[in-house]
């Protein structure tokens, strides 16, 4: 693997996956009230689209796989 | 028809395929767009509107990007995706064939009849624990993709050294511009594919091993993390972007799972239990996935204390008890609602506990959890 110039894309949906991932994990996700869930997915999904779309804009630095 | 038409106009065939550029996301709007010669913005909103009132839109654009190829490719990304992992269709039958030996010497339920009289269970065979031979499955499964991936890359340095020495062979009177190579596919989504199956599997065995309580929530939380981790990799180095998608597939199902805290025992489907004499009461109910009713008005017995802990995983929990009976009961609902005798409760990790005591009569100490669904407890057998 090479290293390349930095994907945002990949980096916010990592560390939001990732974030997910270990509330998972720890089991906690019992605590959280359901009716923040849609608000919370809503913004994730928005900041995605919008990192999405800035980086479609350099087609220079496209990924070899593109999501 | 298409290509028929084409040849007689002479226009080459229009076929469908995902934008490359000028897209948004994946280009499936943009392609379908194309393809049907109407604006893309509006399939986009198309898409958001199904997304927002029930959520069909994300189902709908992950399955159109899996199934329709890119501008300029024949194979779609799913095509693409077993072609690199060396999966052709007689190797998925085996990969099916075996999943289906897997369940059926495990201690799985696999149905069972609707007349309250159990399950169906097959296995397990004496000796052998069905949870560490899905663990082994798993293990075995993500060591076998990274052999594979071991094994493509090698056949593909092969290929590449060979090729000077093909290309002195060529005969010297006509001069071929050579195609430029594909640029090497990033292996990191292969190789996090195989980490996440690595660490599902370990973590089954450290729960067999350790006899941890560990709940289908976080085996897919492990397997988001490990995802989340490789994505921030490929941000720097590699790429794997399509492992987005998996992890979008992935998260509806790790959060409903993690709200599913009642033991995963039982089987599947509706069952109704009457008990008529002690003896008959159980002490455990114990359901995956359907309806329980536990009816205790047919019971006869002097006063006396009664024990009974059930549970469903997915579903719902129905207690008839008769009335004026004496209770000490805890109601446990990972996310759903909770009835019980007239009061009701609805959300996220529910833990009500209700206490009624009435002189010379049973007492039943009621120990009832749901993991997805609800709970009620009644003293009518209407509408039950």
């Amino acid at each position: 693997m090479t290293r390349h110039r930095a994907d945002l894309l990949s980096l916010v949906a990592g560390l939001a996956v990732l974030g997910l991932g270990l509330v998972l994990l720890s089991g906690g996700v019992g605590d959280l009230p359901l009716e923040w869930v849609g608000p919370v997915v809503a913004i994730g999904l928005g900041v995605l689209i919008v990192v999405a779309a800035r980086s479609n804009r350099t087609p220079d630095h496209a990924p070899d796989d593109e999501a | 028809m298409t290509s028929e038409r084409s040849e007689r106009t002479g226009a080459p065939p229009r076929s469908l395929r995902r934008r490359t550029s000028d897209r948004v996301l994946g280009g499936v709007a943009g392609g379908l767009g194309d393809y049907f010669n109407i604006d893309p913005l509006l399939i986009r909103i198309g898409f958001v509107g199904l997304m927002i009132f029930g959520g069909a839109g994300l189902v709908l654009y992950v399955v159109a990007w899996l199934l329709i190829p890119a501008e300029g490719q024949e194979a779609s990304n799913i095509e693409g995706f077993f072609s690199r992992l060396g999966l052709t269709p007689r190797r998925l039958a085996w990969i099916g064939l075996a999943l289906l030996v897997i369940v059926l010497i495990s201690n799985m339920p696999v149905g069972g009849p609707l007349d309250g009289s159990g399950s169906i269970f097959i296995g397990p065979l004496p000796g052998m624990n069905p949870g560490a031979l899905w663990a082994l499955a798993i293990i075995v499964t993500g060591i076998v993709l990274l052999r594979r991936r071991d094994a493509a890359a090698a056949v593909s340095a092969a290929t590449v050294s060979a090729a000077p020495a093909t290309a002195i062979q060529v005969p010297q009177t006509r001069v071929e511009v050579a195609p430029v190579p594909p640029r090497p596919r990033s292996p990191l989504a292969l190789y996090v594919c195989a980490a996440v199956l690595l660490s599902i599997g370990l973590l089954a065995v450290v729960s067999q091993v350790a006899e941890l309580d560990v709940r289908p929530g976080q085996f897919l939380g492990a397997a988001l993390t490990v995802i989340g981790i490789g994505l921030i990799v490929g941000a720097w180095w590699g790429r794997a972007r399509i492992l987005i998608l998996l992890a979008v597939l992935l998260m509806p199902l790790a959060v409903t799972t993690s709200f599913i805290t009642a033991p995963l025992e039982g089987g599947i489907g509706d069952h109704r239990y009457v008990p008529v004499t002690a003896a008959e009461v159980q002490d455990e109910y114990r359901s995956l996935a359907g309806r329980a009713i536990l009816d205790l008005t047919e019971l006869q017995t002097s006063p006396r204390t009664i024990h009974i802990a059930a549970s469903v995983a997915v579903g719902q929990l129905v207690v008839i008890l008769p009335e004026g009976a004496s209770i000490e009961l805890r109601s446990r609902v990972g996310a759903g609602d909770s009835y019980v005798l007239g009061s009701g409760d609805n959300g996220t990790s529910l833990d009500n506990r209700y206490i009624r005591h009435h002189l010379n009569r049973t007492t039943y100490v009621l120990d009832l959890e749901v993991g997805i669904g609800q709970v009620f407890v009644t003293n009518s057998r209407v509408n039950w």
